[in-house]
């Protein structure tokens, strides 16, 4: 719908009328055409803008996630404008809202591509929209293609880079650190789509490693908005532990429902963050989890970072189950590649990204692991509070990314 | 029965009466006026945002429950005298522009939101003992309410003047012109009311999740289901249309896999209205 | 004084021309028949009067009051009652039910919101059950009447409110002989409070029933008079002869 926006403020009012109506597209498209002749061709001088591709949601279903990237990755941009930019030169963002909706995505996608000649994008929220356009921007685009969404694992596409975490990275040292805390037997659920199936898959493999034994492993549908028949089956599995993937909304009547109900084991997820908590009200109080980042975490530079972020978007939501430190790492880890390798070059670019490394980034030092096309994090393991913010039991230190793309 | 059985029962009656309470409104809305009314979703989620305004402003989710009937009410009204009106004549027309509706107040909470969902308390938190069962108490306050707001709209529309007015209008708009009635006021007056049903429904189950977007197009499909299953042209058949989807939709899961158990309910809700496509109650056959 | 005046009206459909100018005078408590070949305009005008089609000129008055423009629930209102040609009383509701929003036409809304109107009715439709016959069936869905009761519940509806001009388009349709003669007596029981206009095709029926009839022809006034005047009329006998 937004698909001939390219210019910033105009995709700015555009995302508060709300994108996705025929009519207001068709308009939309009208005058957006004009500017399709101010793009320059790839290279140019050496002051020459480059031209990223950002892709979100702004409108739709993941409203709020694209709420957040759009905010991060104009404050990152910003950022390294300030600082000098990329091989000297300004980076020119420009943002295109996929409406939570596949088809939107590769239409978008292929307008940054084709008529945009962007460089690189970033930018995926769910894998169905990743999947949408990964082959029209990073195959027959030849552009290289940067994925900040934590999700199930197994993108190795030719040009695409994934900077979120992958299961192994939060549910190692959780699983770990229910173990150490006498946890045995383990109840896990969650929604019928990859990604918590690939979270469980992980998890169970990891609890049966460690000599636990789970107890029950249960679906809901991925439309589910309430969970009863979870929160009983949890309650009478009688587990010490519980480990769910359960996603908005259904989440929050199955963490209320089984607080309430009597549940005594540890809960543990993948998908709390000082973003969610709140939503649990008082019962989010214990719930345990792994991130690559938390508001409390001790680390000087992310402070820093954050309090800039906060001061220049203070409405903008932050947090890492928003893929906020994601979109940040992956700008910076693309500017160190391509100033590496010297050009935009997308071989050069592509070779530089495989050993790409940066300590200066929210929520601590990341790197490429050679071969994998994923990233080695800095986790955070934390217990969530009553109030919604996050106690840090643990810093994790750096966690590879395990059995991605065939790494020897 | 053991604690087990008795939440069982419970989880049962819980999850029927929050689709009973969504469907509702619907009843009126598309049951009785047969306007495929795609913003339904919207109406509820706007109830719930009077319950969250309430919160967040006068401190109070109780106030909101009392005021959102009235303030979605309100809006229906408008709604039905600047657009619905228009699409009397013209399901196609009303389908598409009750969509659009919908469309744009999402936009417009999420344009408002900066969280992926705002949380609203309910009015009465914690859980109350049955038969050795700890059941939630704003779950059990939901119940009792659906219960009341079905008899109080069951005898409003059967048993008060305006009632009888209503269903003439309904009946046949021809005559209820001819015989005095504003049908105008009628129709602006019939909305209002599924809209305030809606609104109901929205501010008491927002507690249960939270504010966000979709809280009413999420239970779109179910709501529509149980219109189509329970049969156009009255009030009750879409209320027993809730209810034979919610019964097993909650109770099936207790033995099968729950996805498998969504599955097996839509299937049989479309086998169910291709066997009988006026629904559980038509008059026409 | 007339109680209803209608004069000059004229209706053109596209090209076609439904009334040129005919017009209708009804006098307090008659009953006042309305005849014409297929094609004279006397649905038409009956239409007219009944506000179901705004007339393109001449006026309607009924007791002094100009209605020519008035929506039919102003007319109502006004003391009008209609009964269609086809049967129309509310298929899903009641016979006492149909009864009770006859009667209820002129409450005001607080009045209905209290719900005190059905107390002070149920008396009221008791008669009217009684007086049409109605009573064995008063809790049944009105849609499922037998055709020649659908009718009757309908002319007590138009007379539940106790209007001053009754407009009968029809009464008779698809009658047998013993229903079309209490129809009658049924007509003839409500003319003794108002005023009543039949549009029929029985002439039969009109003839014996009707205090004055009116004929129409190509959308103008042949003739109105008594039934003996109207029967010697040549011209009427020409316009009837004529159609054969």
């Amino acid at each position: 719908m937004a698909s001939n926006m390219t210019r910033r403020e105009a995709l700015q009012r555009f995302a508060v009328g709300g994108a996705g109506l025929a009519l207001g597209g068709t308009l939309l498209t009208a005058c957006g055409s004009s500017d399709g002749s101010s793009s320059g061709g790839r290279g140019g001088g050496s002051d020459e803008p480059i031209r990223v591709g950002a892709i979100t949601d702004l409108t739709g279903a993941y409203g709020i996630v694209g709420k957040a990237n759009k905010a991060i990755a104009e404050f990152t941009v910003d950022e390294i404008n300030a600082n000098g930019g990329v091989l000297g030169r300004p980076i020119e963002l420009i943002v295109v809202d996929g409406a939570s909706d596949p088809a939107t995505w590769g239409k978008v996608a292929r307008q940054l591509v084709t008529r945009d000649k962007v460089e690189m994008v970033i930018g995926d929220v769910s894998s169905a929209e990743r999947e949408a356009v990964k082959s029209i921007i990073a195959g027959r685009g030849r552009t290289l293609y940067i994925c900040p969404a934590s999700y199930e694992g197994g993108e190795c596409y030719e040009n695409t880079w994934t900077v979120g975490a992958v299961p192994n990275q939060q549910v190692n040292p959780t699983v770990d650190y229910l173990l150490e805390q006498g946890a045995r037997s383990f109840y896990l659920c969650g929604n019928d789509y990859s990604y918590p199936r690939n979270v469980l898959k992980a998890a169970r493999a990891r609890i049966e490693e460690g000599g636990g034994e789970v107890v029950g492993e249960d679906y809901i549908p991925v439309s589910a908005t309430d969970a009863p028949e979870l929160v009983r089956k949890t309650i009478s599995s009688n587990a010490d532990a519980v480990f769910e993937v359960i996603v908005l909304p259904a989440s929050v009547p199955y963490i209320k429902g089984v607080v309430d109900g009597g549940y005594e084991g540890l809960i543990a997820g993948t998908l709390f963050d000082e973003t969610i908590n709140p939503l649990f009200g008082r019962q989010a109080q214990g719930l345990i989890g792994a991130q690559d980042y938390f508001a409390t975490i001790d680390d000087p530079f992310t402070k820093q970072e954050v309090a800039a972020f906060r001061k220049k978007y203070p409405k903008a939501p932050f947090g890492s189950a928003l893929n906020s430190p994601a979109w940040y790492r992956g700008l910076y880890l693309w500017k160190v590649a391509v100033e590496n390798a010297g050009s935009t070059d997308l071989d050069a670019v592509n070779e530089a990204m495989n050993s790409a490394s940066y300590d200066r980034l929210i929520g601590g030092p990341s790197r490429f692991v050679p071969g994998t096309k994923h990233v080695e994090l800095t986790m955070y393991l934390g217990e969530m509070q009553a109030d919604g913010s996050v106690k840090v039991l643990k810093d994790l230190g750096p966690q590879e990314p395990e059995g991605q793309c065939n790494a020897s | 029965m053991s604690p087990e059985t008795i939440r069982t029962i419970f989880d049962v009656a819980s999850l029927t009466s929050i689709l009973v309470l969504l469907v509702l409104g619907m009843a009126v809305i598309v049951g009785m006026m047969q306007v495929f009314n795609l913003c339904q979703g919207e109406l509820v989620l706007l109830g719930a945002v009077v319950a969250y305004v309430a919160h967040e402003w006068l401190g109070s989710v109780l106030l909101g429950i009392l005021v959102a009937p009235f303030a979605v009410a309100a809006f229906g009204a408008v709604l039905e005298r600047t657009v619905i009106r228009r699409f009397y004549a013209n399901a196609a027309g009303a389908l598409l522009a009750t969509f659009a509706v919908g469309f744009l107040i999402r936009a417009i909470v999420l344009a408002r939101m900066s969280s992926q969902g705002e949380p609203v308390p309910a009015p009465i938190d914690g859980t109350v003992g049955i038969g050795g069962a700890d059941v939630s108490a704003w779950r059990l306050v939901i119940i009792v309410v659906v219960v009341l707001a079905v008899a109080a709209t069951y005898l409003s529309l059967t048993r008060t003047a305006i009632g009888l007015r209503v269903r003439a209008t309904l009946d046949d708009v021809e005559l209820a012109a001819a015989s005095g009635i504003s049908t105008r006021r009628m129709f602006t007056g019939t909305y209002a009311f599924g809209a305030a049903l809606a609104g109901l429904a929205g501010a008491m189950i927002v507690p249960l999740q939270a504010l966000y977007p979709s809280l009413g197009f999420d239970n779109l499909v179910p709501m529509f289901l149980s219109v189509m299953v329970g049969g156009l042209g009255t009030l009750h058949g879409p209320l027993l249309g809730a209810v034979a989807l919610g019964v097993p939709t909650a109770l099936l899961p207790t033995w099968i896999d729950s996805v498998l158990s969504q599955v097996l309910v839509i299937f049989a809700a479309i086998v169910f209205m291709r066997l009988r496509p006026g629904g559980l109650v038509n008059r026409d056959i | 004084m007339a109680i209803l005046e209608a004069s000059e009206i004229v209706k053109r459909f596209g090209p076609v021309t439904a009334l040129s100018g005919a017009g209708l005078q009804v006098e307090p408590t008659t009953i006042h028949g309305l005849i014409g070949p297929n094609g004279s305009g006397k649905s038409t005008l009956l239409h007219v009067i009944a506000g179901r089609t705004l007339p393109d000129g001449g006026r309607v008055v009924l007791d002094g009051a100009d209605i020519t423009r008035a929506k039919p629930a102003q007319r109502a209102r006004a003391g009008m009652s209609i009964k269609f040609q086809l049967a129309r009383v509310y298929h899903e509701q009641t016979v006492a039910d149909n009864l009770l929003l006859a009667l209820q036409v002129r409450d005001g809304i607080p009045s209905l919101v209290l719900s005190r109107t059905r107390r002070r009715h149920q008396e009221r439709v008791r008669r009217l059950l009684d007086d049409f016959g109605l009573t064995h069936v008063r809790d049944h869905p009105a849609g499922e009447l037998a055709h020649g009761e659908q009718q009757w519940l309908e002319i007590a509806m138009a007379m539940a409110t106790e209007p001053k001009l009754l407009l009968l388009d029809e009464p008779t349709g698809g009658m047998n002989r013993h229903e079309r003669e209490r129809t009658g007596e049924l007509i003839r029981a409500a003319a003794t409070t108002c005023a009543v206009v039949i549009v029929e095709h029985d002439l039969d029926f009109i003839r014996d029933l009707c205090d004055r009839i009116t004929v129409l022809h190509q959308g103008t006034l042949v003739a109105s008079g008594t039934p003996v005047e109207i029967e010697r009329d040549e011209r009427v006998a020409e316009v009837y002869l004529t159609r054969v």
